[in-house]
């Protein structure tokens, strides 16, 4: 089975599994299978096996009693047959006796010599005291009891020396008993001896009394061996199974010999008996267990067989299941399993079309959506950008310095390789345009036309895109560095359907500057546009200011000379015309003297101007200076009043004034505020024919508010306005004709002094000048560089 | 210091033939006598060096060609043929900013353009008898 690749598996699909799918159930159905088989092939078997070895145990068991029966019955009857013969022996031998009682002693040792007896003695049965013998001593009392009356033979187990078993008969004979003992050893061949070769039996005899007679000799029975064995003690024949004396299992048989008072027992050890069916049990089992193992070795063939296209067809469904759908059974067999694996395998194919499909589905939605979302980050750029191109525009007032930043900003939020801003210049028709480019790479036009692409842009007015046809071809023939420059867009910068310039962009990723990235683009142009534009008339209105200042200065300054230039000859003229009116150079008359006051008052009016003039070029440019000391205004409004009455005197104009009390200290400059006082008052005075001037000061809060009111000509709105402005006009008479430039001044110096000056004025009711100080002058604003222009005159 | 006026040794130093005139005319009415003048600062100097035999009072003009009225006086306060010399600074530009000037650079007095003819007079005589005056007109 081919290993999946684990680039092929999609992870989404298998995250159920993790890891490889557990296959152990190799075994599972195969392991069944072949437990069925055995269970199956096995239990009837054993069941037959079993059958067979107990029908087996019962036959041997039973031809062994029956044998074992033969054994004692043929042992019993040689016995018996022996005793008897014995018996016949000794009769005989006791007839022979009694023929010749009292010489016959020699004959019966003679003939008993002769005979099988082992010893033999003659017991008188009236004194029970041997009679004679061969020397051969018996307990009498034992004999007696041995040998009850009447009974001519008894097997009886005597203690002798040497601790022999013997057996006895007797013979009554005139009186007499005549009794023969035998030898055990007579016993051996017909009771012990083995019945044939491989004979593995055992035989013993057991008395009423109690006595086990067997090879080994003649003991009497304990208690407990008596009850183990008491069964063969009721004079019945029988066989069976039992426990013998030795504590063996055995099978025995036993005969009950009436004439001897015995029982004979023959007895096999089971374990012995039972050998020949053990043979036959371990064939019969052997037999079974063959037939079980190839029943096995079949089932394991047949499982193997039927198992592994199935355990195949599950390992190959799970990895299908982890989603390597490129997996195949290959099961080429015609049966039903075959049938499943072709089946198995169209559906896996199916399958895998199935998810080819869906694959490519996904694959092609997940490129959507990464593309959605590029176009989402590249959205959100555009809008950081923008605003921080908006930001830019609205900080950076400098064309060159904007051009700069714009380009470096462009490239290194959109990660170019070049980007240049060309201006047209519009002093000069030609190509040679200003431009600024962003830093590091160089730029690497792509020919349109063979002209390079911003300069196509500008003849032909709109936006533009180059690409290279072959990406990562050199260009020019030269190994290149850096990555090539594989397209190139060119947007004309507009302003109101006027041409500024070209704004290029260079890149080396193939994909940009497509339709989504031109409008990009094209806004930004836009913005930069604006910008540029802003930054053109930022210039042009700096220029403005800067020429406009220069002229206000040029202006001020011509002022100054002029008023100087002027005041020299004037000089000349007052002091000539003084000194001729002292007649220092000889009498006046009447006319002359007239003549000369007219020279002389106006050249007095003539330098006042010059002097207003003066001070106000002083105020415009700043230079004039302003000292700065506590202030009692109310000795300035003293010291002005008296000079007011001086200046009305010949008027009938009243003087009044209403000055508040404890009027606080000023920090200000009192030759100033005196200025615009006399300034005030000598101008009511003036256009004050008849009536009143009234001057009132008071305190409110932070300032000092100072009014001169009088009754004198109304001014219009217009003049109102005019007033305080250093327009000059000449409407022949009028109010707001003013004679130089007091009103103008004084408002200057208020201005100066941190306090502000207007004018009311209503017909009938007549003028109000009113002007505040503050208490504490305002923080003096930087002399603005004017020494400068300080004149060393 | 009392002198009399008619023993008065003073020098104008003025570029302007006509305000010379109107001062010597002046001083003449007073009963000075010697009345010197001179266009520019160097020719004082070298009036100094021969000629003069000393100079009570300089009436000295700001604005001069070449070198103005500072350079002037600092030359002169250099030399010690001024040094009783009372030296009175006279223009035209009566500014704050130009008074203070002259107050700091060292002048005795100073006296407004256009000369006032009836205060003149007084005026003098107070710098001679080493009065401050500071007419600004």
């Amino acid at each position: 089975m081919q290993s999946a690749s684990p680039a092929k598996v999609d992870p989404r699909y298998h995250s159920a599994s993790q890891a490889i799918p557990n296959l152990g159930m190799r075994g599972g159905l195969g392991k069944n299978l072949l437990i069925a088989f055995l269970l199956l092939a096995t239990i009837p078997l054993a069941l037959l096996a079993f059958l067979i070895y107990v029908q087996v145990q019962r036959d041997s068991s039973q031809k062994l009693l029956v044998s074992l029966e033969t054994m004692a019955a043929l042992k019993e009857a040689n016995l018996v047959s022996r005793v008897d013969s014995q018996r016949r022996e000794l009769a005989l031998l006791a007839s022979t006796f009694s023929a010749t009682t009292e010489g016959s002693r020699p004959l019966v040792e003679r003939q008993a010599g002769a005979t099988a007896l082992d010893g033999w003695m003659v017991i008188d049965r009236d004194s029970g005291e041997i009679v004679t013998g061969d020397g051969t001593q018996l307990p009498l009392e034992a004999l007696n009891t041995l040998l009850e009356d009447g009974q001519t033979a008894a097997l009886a187990p005597l203690w002798l020396a040497k601790g022999q078993a013997r057996l006895a008969t007797q013979s009554d004979w005139a009186g007499y008993r005549l009794v023969g003992l035998f030898d055990k050893e007579l016993l051996r061949p017909i009771v012990f001896g083995p019945t044939r070769e491989d004979d593995d039996t055992t035989t013993y005899l057991l008395t009423t009394e109690g006595l086990l007679i067997s090879p080994a000799g003649i003991a009497p029975l304990s208690p407990t061996e008596e009850e183990t064995v008491g069964f063969l003690q009721e004079g019945r024949s029988g066989s069976g199974a039992y426990t013998n004396l030795a504590g063996t299992e055995v099978f025995g048989a036993w005969r009950w010999s009436p004439e001897l008072g015995v029982t004979l027992v023959v007895e096999q050890a089971q374990i012995r008996a039972l050998e020949t069916g053990n043979t036959l049990t371990a064939v019969v089992v052997g037999g079974t267990l063959a037939v079980a193992l190839l029943t096995a070795a079949t089932a394991a063939v047949v499982t193997r067989r039927i198992t592994r296209p199935i355990v195949q067809l599950t390992e190959t469904a799970a990895w299908m299941a982890r989603g390597d759908l490129d997996q195949q059974v290959t099961i080429t067999r015609q049966d039903e399993i075959g049938v499943l694996a072709r089946a198995f395998n169209r559906m896996a194919a199916d399958l895998r079309v199935l998810y080819g499909n869906l694959e490519a589905k996904v694959t092609e939605r997940t490129q959507q959506l990464e593309v959605a979302n590029e176009r989402i980050r590249h959205h959100a750029m555009q809008l950081a950008l923008s605003a921080e191109v908006a930001r830019v525009i609205s900080s950076i007032r400098d064309r060159d310095e904007l051009l700069d930043t714009v380009t470096e900003l462009i490239k290194s939020a959109f990660e170019l390789h070049h980007v240049a801003v060309y201006l047209v210049d519009e002093n000069r028709d030609g190509p040679e345009w200003q431009k600024g480019e962003s830093s590091g790479a160089a730029a690497r036009h792509m020919p349109v036309d063979r002209r390079p692409l911003p300069e196509q842009v500008i003849s032909e007015g709109r936006r533009l895109v180059a690409r290279t046809s072959a990406p990562g071809k050199a260009q020019g023939g030269m190994v290149e560095l850096q990555p090539p420059v594989t397209c190139e867009l060119a947007i004309p910068l507009r302003h109101h359907e006027r041409l500024l310039g070209v704004i290029d962009l260079q890149s080396t990723r193939p994909q940009d500057f497509y339709e989504d990235d031109q409008m990009v683009y094209q806004s930004l142009a836009n913005q930069i546009s604006i910008a540029l534009e802003n930054a053109q008339a930022y210039a042009v209105e700096r220029e403005t200011v800067r020429k406009l200042t220069d002229l206000d200065r040029i202006q001020v300054e011509f002022l100054r000379n002029m008023s100087h230039a002027l005041r020299t000859p004037l000089t000349s003229i007052l002091g000539f015309s003084q000194v001729m009116l002292k007649e220092l150079d000889g009498p006046l008359n009447e006319i002359q003297r007239t003549d000369l006051m007219t020279i002389h008052d106006n050249g007095k009016h003539l330098l006042g101007m010059l002097d207003d003039m003066l001070e106000l070029s002083q105020l415009q440019l700043g230079t004039a200076p302003f000292a700065q000391s506590n202030v009692d205004l109310t000795e300035i409004l003293a010291g002005v009043m008296a000079t007011a009455q001086a200046v009305a005197r010949g008027k009938p104009v009243q003087l009044s004034h209403d000055i508040a009390p404890n009027l606080p200290l000023l920090q200000t400059d009192g030759q100033r505020v005196r200025q615009v006082l006399l300034a005030l008052v000598t101008n009511a005075v003036r256009f004050t024919d008849q009536g009143t001037i009234h001057l009132q000061a008071s305190a409110t809060g932070q300032d000092i508010t100072i009014s001169v009111t009088d009754t004198g000509a109304v001014l219009s709105q217009a003049d109102q306005a005019r007033l305080f402005s250093n327009t000059s006009n000449d409407n022949g008479g009028g109010r707001g004709d003013v004679p130089g430039f007091g009103l103008v001044i004084s408002r200057q110096m208020v201005e100066r002094l941190g306090g502000q000056i207007w004018l009311d004025s209503e017909e009938g009711v007549g003028s109000t000048f009113t002007f505040t100080l503050p208490l504490i002058p305002p923080a003096a604003e930087p002399n603005d560089g004017a020494a400068s222009y300080v004149d060393k005159a | 210091m009392t002198m009399e006026l008619k023993n008065l040794c003073v020098l104008i130093v003025e570029d302007n033939v006509r305000s010379y005139a109107l001062l010597a005319r002046l001083l003449s009415f007073m009963g000075v006598k010697r009345v010197e003048w001179k266009r520019s600062g160097w020719q004082v100097l070298e009036f100094a060096q021969d000629t003069m035999p000393r100079a009570d009072l300089i009436l000295l003009d700001i604005h001069l060609p070449e070198e103005d009225g500072y350079d002037v006086l600092s030359r002169l306060r250099e030399n010690e043929t001024f040094d009783h010399t009372r030296i009175v600074a006279v223009t035209a530009d009566i500014t704050q900013t130009n008074l203070d000037h002259a107050q700091r650079a060292g002048f005795d007095g100073f006296l407004a353009k256009p000369i006032n003819v009836d205060n003149f007079p007084d005026q003098i005589r107070r710098i001679l008898d080493g009065e401050p005056v500071w007419d600004v007109g």
